[in-house]
């Protein structure tokens, strides 16, 4: 295993124990390895690839075919689906800015056409709903970005919480909601 | 916000999120917390009503992402590669041989991680697990499949030394016909795949490899690699082909596009990978098709290797490809070329390809799935059509002369001399007749070449199409003119002309025609002459199959009584009649008692007859056999039929009209006794049988099309019942935090499950619906068969969750005449449409269909048991929709009604536990609630009793 993803999976132990910087010390070591992945798909010429396919890709790098701890997976995941986050603001910033230039949007993440009701609702509305949401309740953001910005389902996301399907269910009827009210510029 | 706020805030906002009616009561709940209250009302806003549910559909390759298989055998060990078969997009393809369990030469194929994406090594590492599950002499076979120890995923299968399909026939030079055989068996083998829930999506000429085994060309269709179960998809669909982002396939980007451009479909061009089913792969067989027969693609003047990937999937999508014959320019040297390995001159080529081949490939490429042939067996079947000289699925579907031609080609000798006469009647009509100078003479001259003619077309083979009632009827005004009743001729000749009628099911002239002769015949020669007594039989079943019953009783008891006279009761022509008579009490609402006694009466008299008489034996036999299994006795009449059915098919010949009867009876047998795959398999074979001796329109295909139906949509039922059984203990273990594996395997299951039910109700959609409109169009919608078909047509539409097709199909019910709507399948047909209404919960418009339709019952149905039934299941029905409406004395006025007349206890059990217990429950009747339980407990039920107890609450209702 080369040295980085040994680290990543000893920084998921540390974080599961409760060492909240291994997250911060982690994020740009997947961050990087995800880079790599999109870039190498994307220098054939602009192409449109799947988020899920970037995630699992990722994972697939790290963990390759270990059987791997169930918690760590799921930190993993979580890591993973912040990045995403990150990557599709990044692109969607930059898919902006050369919008007027005629630029092409390059990630498509796979459920993002259902949150974005409004086509010109721009990147950092988005993240700043994200924020004040993350200060609200941290697990639906996590719950908004497996679906939305990994493309995972339902039952994924079930089986990566540990939770029961309704509460998924739950979790993301409101989060949406909650997104969508400020969106739309409500004031709460 | 308070913590404790913020839970109670997200319980009150799920509990309202799908009930806008609660939404203002929950709010009461907490109204004196005015930030609480606020939040919830500005949150539900946002909750748009057009938000869809979520897919249920999991992702397999998800899910093996995350759970990789803990352990695989290392294929270093067990393979040694001897080369390189070739190496592509995906990754490497080896011969080498296994070393153990066995040794044998595979192919090897190893994906290349290091150049993949996550996508498609999921979806190699799928495909060993779908080969894996075929077995089929035209599919290459899958040993072994996992993971090297370098964590590339490989494949052992079949090493096969063929060519592609295109190549292998222009080398050996095959024929039209040779390359059509050939064809055929593909399609058995990509018909065993998409039974078993698989579609390739990727067929070519390169995936399907010929080898010769035992000097028998034989296909093997290899690389199901993006083939994916359709039931629950996983495969994460690749974004190339989406609209206006498509982009060109480069080097590292091979493999990744779904399908390979010019065998691609409309629907895979179009990106709408949700609409990609079975069909899908008929497009392209179809384009296999038309290249084996022309030798270029169907679109190949605007398709070639130049071709952006962008501009094939617009030409696939919009332009019509000419057919086969019309694509031949007979001036291009390359046609020539082509023709020649085909044995053919251009011209020739062209003419073989015209009509038949033209039309069987164009309906293979319809741009509309719906348009396609329904499955790869249909398209088999067309093929065998054509080469057997019988008209084609894809032809056109009114044509007589088609059919005509058809026809007369296949029976050439027995035709030509009565088709010839029959021409010159029509052409000559009476012109012929009057340049013959002696009446009699012209009479009998007449009388051969019809009676000829009839016998011809009649007996098993024919029904309508051939004869047409208006060129009988200007023969008949001949025979009225010529004759003056009093010849023999004349007798014979009518009766000729009543059989003729007969099969064209004008019963009435048929009758006139019969009864004339018979009249005849009696005068001349007496009544019990063996003319008159054949007369005398088929008058009998004029008038027994004609809506006028009248003498019909008593000619056929004549008729027995004359033969049992003259030859005894046990002489085959007398036990033929016998039987003819016992069918005439068996059809409903005759008598059917007596038509059982009948017949166990001639099976106990057949016994004795020696082998000389085996065929009229063989005819009791199974004959009673059927009775047996209308009475519920199904391993004596298993035994029966498989006792007589070989004697039966000695005597008559596989196809004869007999023996197609007795198997229809004995493929139901199979579906009595809860076998219903195998009767469904029997009656999919007799279809077949059926189709290609009887005439399309045939009310006897009709007959296996309805059963085959039935038995699917039967089937279909249980595996949706079975799947969400399935379902129910994946989410168990869930519950109960066990292993992952065991829930995907359930949920695998049921999803396959599933879409074997949809593969199946889809057949019997088109099945069912084929019968109803070609009933529909030659007897009308008033009906007894027509409204049948009505009635099994809806219910196969709610099965497959087209509720609101099914009650706009079966609106057609309000066409009839209020006399009409009490033909007894017209009161069923009503009772299924208001069912619909009710699993729709519009129990407005139920009531009103219910309550229309229990004064019909009433007014209509003849006592006795069936008019019983469909009285009680409306009652119940209607009961329910009362419950439904809260309007309880009506409701349990009606369930007491509806459980006495009600006939199956079973039933009527299941609706007091499903139905009436949980209603008085709800309405706080907890006296008779108790009373009823404790009814319901006991060891015998009495529920007789539950009536007088709802009377009882309805007379004394409590405060």
């Amino acid at each position: 295993m080369p040295s980085d993803e040994k680290e990543i999976t000893q920084l998921l132990s540390e974080w599961r124990e409760g060492e909240d910087k291994a997250l911060d010390d982690m994020i740009p070591l997947v961050y990087d390895k995800m880079r790599a992945i999109a870039n190498y798909y994307l220098k054939g010429g602009g192409q449109t690839m799947s988020s899920t396919a970037l995630v699992h890709e990722a994972y697939m790098r790290v963990f390759g075919q270990r059987h791997v701890d169930f918690q760590d997976r799921n930190h993993f995941f979580a890591v993973a689906a912040k990045i995403m986050r990150r990557l599709i603001m990044e692109y969607q910033t930059m898919r902006g800015r050369k919008k007027r230039g005629g630029g092409q949007m390059v990630i498509v993440p796979d459920n993002m056409d259902q949150i974005a009701d409004r086509p010109d609702s721009e990147p950092h509305e988005l993240e700043e709903c994200l924020e004040k949401l993350e200060a609200y309740d941290k697990r639906k953001v996590w719950v908004i970005e497996m679906h939305y910005f990994v493309g995972l389902k339902v039952e994924e996301i079930t089986e990566v919480l540990g939770v029961s399907r309704s509460t998924v269910l739950r979790e993301l009827n409101f989060a949406r909601a909650w997104l969508r009210r400020c969106l739309q510029g409500d004031e709460e | 916000m308070k913590p404790g706020n913020k839970q109670r805030l997200e319980e009150l906002f799920d509990a309202g999120l799908n009930l806008e009616n609660a939404r203002a009561y929950l709010m009461e709940q907490v109204q004196d917390d005015r930030e609480l209250t606020d939040e919830l009302s500005s949150l539900w806003e946002h909750c748009s009503e057009a938000e869809t549910l979520f897919s249920l559909e999991s992702m397999e390759m998800m899910r093996r992402a995350a759970f990789p298989p803990e352990h695989e055998d290392l294929p270093e060990e067990k393979f040694k590669i001897t080369r390189t078969i070739a190496s592509g997009g995906m990754g490497i393809v080896y011969q080498a041989e296994q070393q153990y369990p066995i040794v044998r030469t595979v192919a090897l194929k190893v994906l290349d991680t290091g150049r993949v994406s996550e996508e498609l090594l999921s979806r190699f590492r799928f495909e060993g697990q779908v080969l894996a599950l075929m077995e089929h002499p035209y599919i290459a076979r899958v040993y072994d499949s996992g993971m090297t120890a370098r964590n590339d995923p490989f494949i052992a299968m079949e090493y096969l030394d063929g060519q592609p399909i295109t190549e292998y026939c222009d080398n050996k030079r095959l024929n039209i016909e040779e390359r059509l055989r050939l064809f055929m068996k593909v399609c058995d083998g990509l018909q065993h795949a998409h039974q078993k829930g698989v579609i390739h999506r990727d067929i070519k000429p390169s995936n399907i490899l010929v080898i010769d085994q035992d000097g028998q060309a034989v296909p093997k269709i290899i690389d199901f690699g993006i083939a994916k179960f359709t039931g629950e998809s996983l495969v994460e669909k690749p974004s190339e082909i989406r609209g206006g982002m498509v982009e060109e396939p480069t080097e590292t980007r091979r493999g990744m596009v779904m399908g390979t451009p010019h065998y691609m479909s409309p629907e895979q061009a179009a990106g709408l990978h949700g609409q990609i089913d079975t069909r899908t792969d008929l497009y392209s067989l179809g384009v296999v098709f038309y290249e084996l027969l022309v030798g270029v693609i169907p679109l190949d003047q605007y398709l070639d290797k130049e071709t952006s990937l962008r501009e094939c999937c617009r030409i696939i999508q919009e332009v019509d490809p000419p057919a086969p014959s019309r694509r031949i320019d007979s001036d291009d040297s390359d046609f020539q070329t082509g023709a020649e390995t085909r044995g053919l001159t251009s011209q020739q080529l062209v003419r073989r390809l015209s009509r038949d081949l033209d039309w069987i490939a164009l309906k293979a490429l319809s741009k509309s799935p719906a348009d396609r042939y329904a499955s790869c067996s249909q398209f088999n079947t067309d093929i065998r059509y054509h080469l057997e000289n019988r008209p084609v699925i894809a032809g056109p579907l009114r044509q007589t002369t088609y059919h005509l031609r058809k026809f007369l080609r296949r029976y050439r000798n027995q035709v030509v001399t009565a088709a010839l006469f029959m021409l010159m009647l029509l052409i000559g009509g009476a012109a012929f007749l009057m340049q013959e100078r002696n009446a009699r003479e012209r009479a009998s001259q007449i009388n051969k070449y019809l009676i000829q003619l009839v016998g011809t077309f009649v007996p098993e083979t024919s029904e309508r199409n051939v004869l047409s009632i208006q060129a009988l009827n200007n023969i008949r005004k001949e025979v009225n003119q010529v004759f003056r009743g009093d010849s023999l001729d004349e007798a014979s000749f009518r009766f000729a002309l009543g059989k003729a009628y007969n099969h064209l099911d004008a019963g009435e002239e048929a009758v006139e025609q019969h009864r004339e002769a018979l009249r005849i015949y009696s005068r001349l020669k007496g009544r019990n002459a063996p003319e008159s007594l054949e007369v005398l039989g088929k008058l009998a079943m004029a008038v027994g199959e004609s809506n006028r019953a009248d003498d019909a009783a008593a000619l056929y008891q004549e008729h027995v009584d004359l033969l049992t006279e003259k030859y005894g009761a046990r002489h085959p022509k007398t036990l033929d009649a016998r039987l003819n008579q016992a069918f005439y009490y068996k059809i409903p609402g005759n008598d059917r008692l007596r038509a059982t006694e009948l017949f166990r009466q001639c099976f106990e008299d057949s016994r004795y007859l020696s082998d000389e008489h085996a065929g009229i034996r063989m005819k009791c036999s199974t004959d009673w056999a059927a009775v047996l299994v209308d009475n519920d006795q199904y391993q004596e009449a298993a035994e029966l039929f498989e006792k007589s059915i070989p004697g039966l098919i000695e005597h008559f010949g596989e196809d004869h009209h007999t023996v197609l009867y007795t198997q229809h009876n004995y493929a139901n047998l199979f579906y009595s006794m809860d076998r219903l795959e195998e009767g469904i398999r029997r009656h999919r074979e007799l279809l077949a049988t059926r189709r290609a001796v009887l005439f399309p329109d045939s009310r006897r295909i009709q007959r296996s099309m309805h059963a085959l139906a039935w038995g699917l949509r039967v089937a279909a039922t249980r595996k949706i019942n079975r799947a969400q059984s399935l379902r129910k203990q994946a989410r168990a273990l869930e519950r109960e935090g066990q292993s992952t594996r065991a829930r995907s395997k359930l949920r695998l299951d049921a999803a396959a499950l599933n879409r074997e039910a949809e593969t199946g109700l889809e057949e019997a959609e088109s099945l069912i619906r084929e019968v109803f409109e070609t009933r529909r169009k030659s007897k009308g919608l008033a009906n007894q068969l027509t409204l049948e078909s009505l009635e099994d047509l809806g219910l196969v539409l709610q099965k497959r969750g087209k509720l609101d097709e099914a009650i706009e199909v079966t609106a057609q019910i309000d066409e009839l005449t209020e006399e009409q709507r009490l033909i007894p399948s017209a009161l069923s047909a009503r009772n299924g449409r208001a069912y619909l209404y009710i699993l729709k919960e519009d129990y407005a418009a139920a009531e009103g269909l219910l309550e229309h339709l229990l004064d019909d019952c009433k007014k209509s149905t003849k006592p006795g048991p069936e008019g019983d039934k469909l009285t009680g299941d409306v009652l119940l029905d209607l009961a329910r929709v009362k419950m439904a409406l809260n309007k309880t004395r009506e409701a349990l006025t009606h369930f007491a009604e509806g459980m006495e007349r009600h006939v199956n206890p079973n039933y009527v059990r299941g609706q007091v536990k499903q139905q009436l217990l949980p209603y008085l429950k709800r309405n706080d009747l907890k006296t008779t609630a108790a009373e009823i339980e404790t009814i319901l407990a006991q060891e015998e039920p009495e529920l007789d009793r539950i009536p007088a107890l709802l009377r009882a609450l309805n007379a004394n209702p409590p405060d």
